[in-house]
């Protein structure tokens, strides 16, 4: 057999594409015309499947669970499998059955009976089931789409969801097939929690309705309802701080690296749609990144710089000083009035050469950056802390805080009683979260000093957890608050706080603060201007710290950040006290920045979880709930509103939204009637809502997809095609996981989605979408088993301590990001198999070998010549198909050939010998040396021969992903194997290339995992057609996923759906069998 | 938790009863009476004692162990115990060692088709879809729970991951508990989340409205659904029914048999949200909260899955284990793996142990809580090197009162008998189930009593 031969058997069956295929397809052809019932075929076949199938695949034997026996049994009366036929047609044709070591095998003759008649069974079963809909139970919200749909409903990421159970995935993997999930009353509780949970984050007047994104505490009466649109506004503000942190931490990076140019027409943002963004955080977007290698504030000469990039940008900053300078009275501070005066006058000086002009302007800014800097030091004081009201000693804290990540304390007690350690999260989710207060001694009246010991042996933990440890140690979790007495006469008190060593390299940051009162709930949370504890020594907190540096030079504090009351006064009592909020004040600096051209240009470069939150929406949400509050305090008791009528008018529309359609009058009654129970118990319109939204979030009209029409019973099972809303909501499902939005629904309302010309427009704009990140999530996530991945835990800590939580984090961050670029731009799936581009940040960057890459932010680079290349380079999958002390070249192996090639192997043999633990075993024979030893046996062969020489070729990367030439006993790693086919793949790079060669394996896997996805339900035999179509598609596109998607979304399959017979629910279960061939008996 | 709590949970019990109307009348009519017809049933039980109630508990872990110190010799004090069974020394008395009794009885093939079916003993296919049988636990729970808070309580401690795992739901690897066919129990392996469901009362009753209201809304949907869409949501229909009947028990909270738990009140806070971080923290509060809800009687069903199947779980806080109990379990005859095999299972045994001694200082009045528990514990295998599904380890501990003589090994020689749907059919039976056939049972597992 020539190897080109070879080369093509590696194209699996499924789909008439390969050499074996049409071979069968010509058997069972020329079958037909002198076997036109099949008869013959049948009676032949199983002559050979007896003498050579029979004794491993019997009922008595059902070797890998199969009894060809049953299905030989009868012509017509066995339900005949797609997957068999398919294997009986694979495996026959490429000799893997029966195996190598079995006693007999079938000549070619016998081989081509079995196959053919296979093939023509398969055949028909295509025919008969051709773009059936298939079997689509109506499928329940799972938990990651519950989350979305809360989202959507809501607009705030709330975390209900976490309570409800996993579930586990069926059909081809997913977890969206309503066949496969169950509700047990036990599911329905957690759907009762989740509903609390998230209504918790509601606050309900007659007024209006306000979603918050943290836990409220339920609220008694009015006060109560007060209150928490107190603590929202405030959170507001803290939200609108943590957004400009977050555009710094997390989002500009990964969009903007500094070595991709995003002007470039084929620069990586190029393709970003242009949207109206939030201008001032475009600007601050823009200057921040710019900003770091401009020191001290960045303005450079223009003319003299030839890079275009950098040509434009001096011209823009010098725009946006002048813009803010030259607006005449706006400068309270007289300090700013001076400069800007003095700068109007450069500006004027039009004789001036323009080189000098700059240096002088340049002079003129730096004198404005000295300043400017002390004021936002200043700003970062910490205003709530005691500690901190005695001013003198701050230099040398913040001295301790970042060069050794160590809190000191000192207070003077001033006659109190008792204070509070407290320990609040600073706002990364993946931080740890422990911290360490020692050292603590008080200053006694008499001069003396007392250790601590006794106050903590005493100590009380009010909130969270906390633990007295050796040497008057007290460790406490965030979220913790402990109490300590005072003893009598101390007059200051010292006590030092630190993250303990092992929350160090895990990018911890904490915030520690010593309060005289009970702090109470929200104290607990980070609050973004006091200033957090972190290790100086982690890139992590490099990172924060140059990105903050990078902030002040850039943008002043001043400037942006005015601090004032917020107006509470005649809505709160006056206990509630008076709160100070950071309003941003930037609209000078933004308007002066940039043209309308300039404009979107930036707003291009936005980060994108911050596009779609332009900053009127946002004042827009400040504006309602200072509404909300007004009302509520002009609201009296002698003013009655008909609380019905509002309660009716606010949840007709939430109630809409979250049943996918149209309320009708039973349904709100039905709702209603819980309020007005309720209310007549005195309940508080705040409580009397919620009881009626727990009957919206636990209605099976929201858990479930239900149909919006019923097509009505039908005699036989038939087909209808789907309604506009159904439709709609299958599409937003599929690309989104998530409910449609108002685009999609007026669509659907207009019945023009039954076009299906319109509908792939439609999946065309939703998977532009940030939405469509759910993809990477819910498809990728589970057909590549990355879901999770953060918490992974299996390398073994003493072998590789450099495996730190962050590192799995960034690894499980890589992929998700991977696959959203993928979806979201449209990009060629083939960068699965040989992409050179991916996701890191600076953690991650290093465990890769990249150098110039700083920061926790994930953000795209090349991979030129690193020989790390698709999804088989990346940390995610190598580490998670190792062992604790080893890489496991065959899991690696077996991992690529059935998630990547998307083949089946049988399990293995319990009883196999097994590899070594370690890299060498007794005998000190490498693990591919053990392989090879393995491999001579030929039952173990037979399957190790496809993957082994995969799993060998990435013994470049080591268990944890990291690129290594030698192992660990520094033998130089074998990297080279060959295929069965003859081609001899050499490291990670060679495979990739061989990846490549195959690539049809992965477009056909590709393909049904997606159909089985979008879905919902096992792929069948009918979906031949389809899937053929969508490989066409993405033939002729580029291979972009897009393609694939929109056959999905045109197919009948995809459009109409079964409408089983009456009265038989179960007795559709299984897919509806091809037209039965004759009986044997009457066609002889 | 800061709950809304004036209107609702303020209601009388008896408005809530008054509410309930018709759903709950059958049910509970029937719960009356059940046990003086229970003496007629076959499979031995004669009497039921009026006083506690007898309880059900399965607490597994997968992988199998090493067979060479897993046995037991001889007959109560003078019972010799295998080194990985010696921390049971105390506990001779109260257990009958169970030799032999299988379900797969085969050593070839995957993990998957002898773990998730070990209390249902069905025969599984590959198949994409959950496709099982109900587990005898569930059986027991339907017949069982509706006299208790909860109808059974489902403790797992490793998470149960999502997606196919080697070509079936891996939740295969998770959970024993199937409540039907298809329906297979994810277990909870949050503490907070198990303590809440069992003591959470009022959280309960807060719901009373919202259900009704709930499920008149399904009933005018119904209307418009055909065929497997309409089967759904009758099964959505089902769980809210029942628990409508939990809160009409919980408003009741009345004892019809006359006996009351000796633990009125919770004596263990409400653990902390997040789940423990130490696998061993979190082992123990999972032992705590069973032990917990069979003393208060909030439920008499309640199964642990210690280990997930294929466990990744590492054990390296046991001196000289490394590595994942998978890969230790395929220990290939290696001296320094058995070993490793056999301190891991005498972990497993040890907490045993603990539950054991937890629930004989538990005086019920006729004897203790163990007294009255059947206490299943064992693995899915017995050598997990080869996968071998014949023979498995088992302990009945307790169940003194319930018609179980311990204090001996008993060995199935007779492959008739050795079905272990046949102990599940015995116990199933002891616990008031008027059933005489469990999954592929030939009889009720002879020579308990």
């Amino acid at each position: 057999m020539t190897s080109a031969e070879r080369m093509t058997r590696f194209s699996r069956f499924p789909w008439p594409v390969a050499g074996a295929v049409v071979a069968a397809l010509c058997a069972s052809a020329g079958a037909a015309v002198a076997d036109p019932s099949g008869t013959i075929g049948w009676q032949s076949a199983r002559a050979v499947a007896a003498q050579y199938c029979f004794s491993c695949h019997d009922a008595a034997t059902r070797k890998a669970e199969l009894d060809l026996e049953a299905l030989f049994a009868d012509p017509a009366g066995y339900p005949r499998v797609d997957s068999v036929l398919r294997d009986i047609v694979d495996l026959v044709d490429l000799e893997d059955m029966p195996p190598l070591d079995a006693d007999v095998h079938p000549d070619l003759d016998q081989r081509e009976v079995l196959i053919g008649w296979a093939g023509s069974e398969l055949e028909r079963l295509q025919a008969a089931q051709r773009d059936d809909p298939g079997k689509v139970v109506m499928p329940r919200l799972n938990r990651g789409e519950y989350a979305r749909v809360i989202r959507d409903l809501t607009g705030k990421p709330i975390q209900s969801a976490l309570l409800l159970p996993e579930e586990g995935g069926a059909g081809e993997g997913f977890a969206n097939v309503g066949e496969a999930q169950p509700m047990t009353p036990g599911h329905i509780e957690r759907y009762l929690a989740a509903a609390d949970m998230t209504l918790r984050h509601l606050v309900a007047t007659p007024e209006g309705w306000a979603w918050h994104r943290v836990v409220l505490e339920e609220p008694e009466d009015r006060t109560g309802v007060a209150d928490n649109l107190f603590l929202m506004i405030r959170q507001w503000h803290m939200d609108e701080s943590d957004r400009w942190r977050r555009a710094l931490e997390d989002s500009i990076p990964a969009r903007y690296a500094p070595e991709a140019d995003p002007f470039r027409k084929d620069g990586f943002l190029a393709d970003l749609e242009p949207s109206v963004g939030d201008r001032r955080l475009a600007m601050i977007a823009f200057l921040l990144d710019r900003a770091r290698d401009v020191e001290p504030f960045p303005v450079t000469g223009g003319a003299v710089l030839t890079d275009r990039r950098e040509a434009v940008l001096p011209d823009l900053l010098v725009r946006r000083v002048r813009g803010l300078l030259e607006r005449p009275g706006e400068w309270s501070p007289p300090f700013y009035r001076h400069i800007a005066e003095r700068w109007r006058a450069l500006g004027a000086a039009r004789d001036m050469p323009e080189g000098e002009r700059v240096a002088a302007m340049k002079r003129l800014a730096e004198l404005w950056y000295r300043p400017v800097r002390r004021i936002w030091q200043a700003r970062f004081h910490p205003q709530y802390e005691v500690s901190f009201e005695r001013g003198d000693r701050q230099d040398a804290v913040l001295e301790s805080v970042e060069s050794e990540g160590i809190w000191p304390f000192e207070i003077v007690l001033d006659g109190l009683e008792a204070l509070h350690l407290t320990t609040a999260r600073a706002g990364f989710p993946d931080s740890a979260v422990r911290v360490v207060w020692e050292a603590g001694e008080f200053e006694m009246g008499d001069g003396s000093v007392v250790s601590w010991d006794q106050a903590v042996a005493d100590a009380a933990v009010i909130v969270g957890t906390a633990e007295p440890g050796e040497h008057a140690v007290i460790e406490a979790t965030a979220g913790s608050v402990v109490r300590l007495e005072l003893p009598v006469g101390a007059e200051v008190f010292r006590v030092r706080a630190r993250l303990p060593e092992a929350e160090r390299d895990a990018g911890a940051i904490v915030q520690v603060l010593v309060l005289d009162a009970v702090p109470q709930g929200d104290d607990l949370l980070y609050y973004p201007k006091r200033r957090p504890i972190i290790d100086n020594t982690s890139p992590h907190a490099t990172a924060w710290v140059e990105s903050l540096w990078s902030l002040r030079n850039a943008i002043t504090s001043e400037i942006n950040y005015s601090k004032s009351t917020i107006p509470m006064a005649g809505y709160l009592p006056e206990s509630v006290g008076r709160v100070f909020g950071f309003d941003r004040d930037d609209d000078p600096a933004v308007d002066g920045l940039l043209d309308d051209e300039g404009n979107p240009r930036i707003a291009r470069l936005l980060p994108e979880d911050l596009r779609g939150l332009s900053e009127v929406d946002r004042i827009a949400e400040l504006d309602r709930l200072y509404g909300l509050l007004e009302g509520l305090a002009v609201a009296s008791a002698e003013d009655p509103v008909d609380l019905e009528e509002r309660a009716r008018a606010q949840l007709t529309p939430f109630l809409e939204k979250a049943w996918r359609r149209e309320a009708s009058a039973e349904d709100l009654d039905g709702v209603m009637a819980l309020f007005r129970e309720m209310l007549a118990k005195g309940a508080p319109y705040d409580a009397a809502i919620k009881q009626s939204l727990k009957v919206v979030l636990v209605s099976p009209d929201f858990l479930y997809r239900l149909p919006a029409e019923s097509v009505g019973a039908t005699l036989v099972e038939a087909t209808a095609p789907l309604a506009g809303r159904d439709l709609a909501e299958r599409l937003s499902f599929a690309l989104w996981a998530s409910i449609p939005d108002a685009t999609l629904l007026s669509l659907a309302d207009m019945g023009r989605l039954n076009d299906p010309d319109v509908l792939a427009g439609e999946a065309e704009r939703m998977l532009r979408d940030p939405r469509s990140l759910a993809l990477a999530h819910e498809f990728a996530g589970r057909w590549f088993g990355f879901r999770e991945f953060s918490g992974h835990s299996g390398p073994d800590e003493e072998l590789f301590p450099e495996f730190t939580r962050s590192l799995a984090a960034a690894m499980e961050a890589e992929m998700v990001l991977f696959f959203d670029d993928l979806f979201r731009h449209d990009r060629s799936i083939l960068r699965v198999l040989d992409g050179d581009e991916t996701f890191v940040n600076a953690v991650l960057a290093e465990h890769y070998g990249l150098t110039g890459v700083s920061g926790s932010a994930m953000r795209p680079v090349a991979l030129d010549g690193t020989g790390r290349r698709g999804i088989i380079g990346k940390g995610a999958f190598l580490v998670g198909n190792s062992l604790p002390m080893r890489t496991s070249p065959v899991q690696r192996g077996v991992w690529i050939l059935e998630q990547v090639l998307g083949d089946h192997l049988p399990a293995p043999p319990a009883d196999v010998p097994m590899l070594s633990d370690t890299e060498r075993n007794e005998e000190g024979l490498s693990i591919p040396e053990q392989l090879a030893l393995h491999r001579e046996r030929a039952s173990c062969a037979s399957c190790h021969d496809k993957f082994d020489p995969f799993g060998i070729a990435l013994e470049n990367f080591d268990a944890i992903g990291r690129w290594r030439d030698v192992d660990s006993a520094d033998e130089p790693v074998a990297s080279t194997d060959v295929m069965p086919d003859g081609v001899e793949i050499t490291g990670p790079a060679g495979l990739a290339d061989y990846l490549m060669r195959r690539q049809d394996d992965f477009i056909e896997n590709f393909c049904r995992k997606l159909v089985g996805y979008m879905l919902g339900r096992t792929v069948i035999a009918g979906d031949r057609d389809l899937i053929e179509r969508m490989r066409a598609g993405l033939e002729n596109h580029g291979y972009r996923p897009g393609a694939a998607v929109r056959e999905i979304v045109r197919s009948r399959q995809f459009r109409f759906r079964r409408v089983p017979a009456d009265g038989s629910p179960s007795a559709t279960a299984s897919i509806p069998e091809p037209p039965p061939l004759s009986d044997p008996s009457t066609d002889s | 938790m800061n709950r809304y709590s004036t209107p609702t949970s303020s209601l009388s019990r008896r408005a809530v009863l008054r509410g309930l109307g018709a759903t709950l009348a059958l049910p509970w009519l029937e719960s009356l009476a059940p046990l003086t017809r229970l003496a007629a049933q076959p499979g031995g039980i004669t009497t039921v004692p009026a006083g506690p109630p007898r309880r059900f508990a399965t607490v597994l872990f997968a992988n199998g162990v090493n067979v060479e110190h897993w046995w037991a010799r001889g007959a109560g004090d003078a019972m010799e115990l295998s080194p990985t069974l010696q921390s049971l020394a105390p506990f001779r008395r109260d257990m009958l060692v169970m030799n032999k009794l299988e379900y797969f009885g085969d050593t070839s093939g995957p993990h998957w088709p002898q773990f998730t079916n070990f209390l249902s003993g069905a025969s599984l296919r590959r198949s994409t879809i959950p496709d099982a049988a109900e587990s005898v636990d569930q059986m027991i729970a339907r017949h069982v729970g509706r006299h208790t808070f909860v109808p059974s309580l489902n403790l797992g401690i490793e998470p149960v991951e999502s997606g196919l795992r080697l070509g079936v739901p891996a939740i295969y690897y998770s959970t024993v508990s199937w409540s039907a066919k298809n329906n297979p129990i994810p277990p909870e392996i949050y503490p907070r989340a198990a303590y809440d469901r069992l003591f959470d009362v009022d959280g309960l009753l807060e719901n009373k409205s919202v259900l009704d209201a709930v499920l008149s809304q399904t009933r005018r949907v119904r209307r418009n659904l055909d065929g497997h869409d309409r089967a759904k949501l009758e099964e959505f229909s089902e769980g809210v029914r029942s628990i409508e009947q939990r809160i009409a028990r919980a408003a009741a909270d009345e004892r019809l048999e006359g006996w009351r738990p000796t633990l009125e009140k919770a004596d263990m806070d409400r653990p902390p949200e997040e789940r423990p971080q130490d696998y061993r923290d979190h082992m123990k509060i999972m032992l705590d909260l069973l032990v917990l809800a069979l003393q208060m009687d909030r439920t008499r069903v309640v199964t642990l899955v210690m280990n997930n199947d294929v466990s990744r779980q590492k054990f390296d806080f046991i001196e000289g284990v490394r590595g994942q109990m998978h890969g230790i379990s395929h220990h290939q005859n290696k001296a320094d793996r058995l070993a490793m095999y056999q301190k891991v299972n005498a972990w497993h045994v040890e907490h045993l142990a603990y539950l054991m001694e937890r629930m004989r200082s538990i005086d019920e009045g006729n004897g203790t809580l163990l007294d009255n528990t059947m206490l299943l514990f064992g693995s899915n295998m017995m050598d997990g090197d080869i996968h071998d599904g014949r023979e498995l380890p088992l302990i009945l501990a307790g169940g003194r009162n319930c018609e179980m003589r311990t204090g001996r090994v008993v060995t199935y020689e007779d492959p008739a008998e050795r079905e272990l749907c046949n102990l599940h059919l015995a116990i199933a039976q002891r616990m008031g189930c008027r059933v005489d056939r469990f999954g592929d049972s030939t009889m009720p597992l002879p020579n308990l009593t």
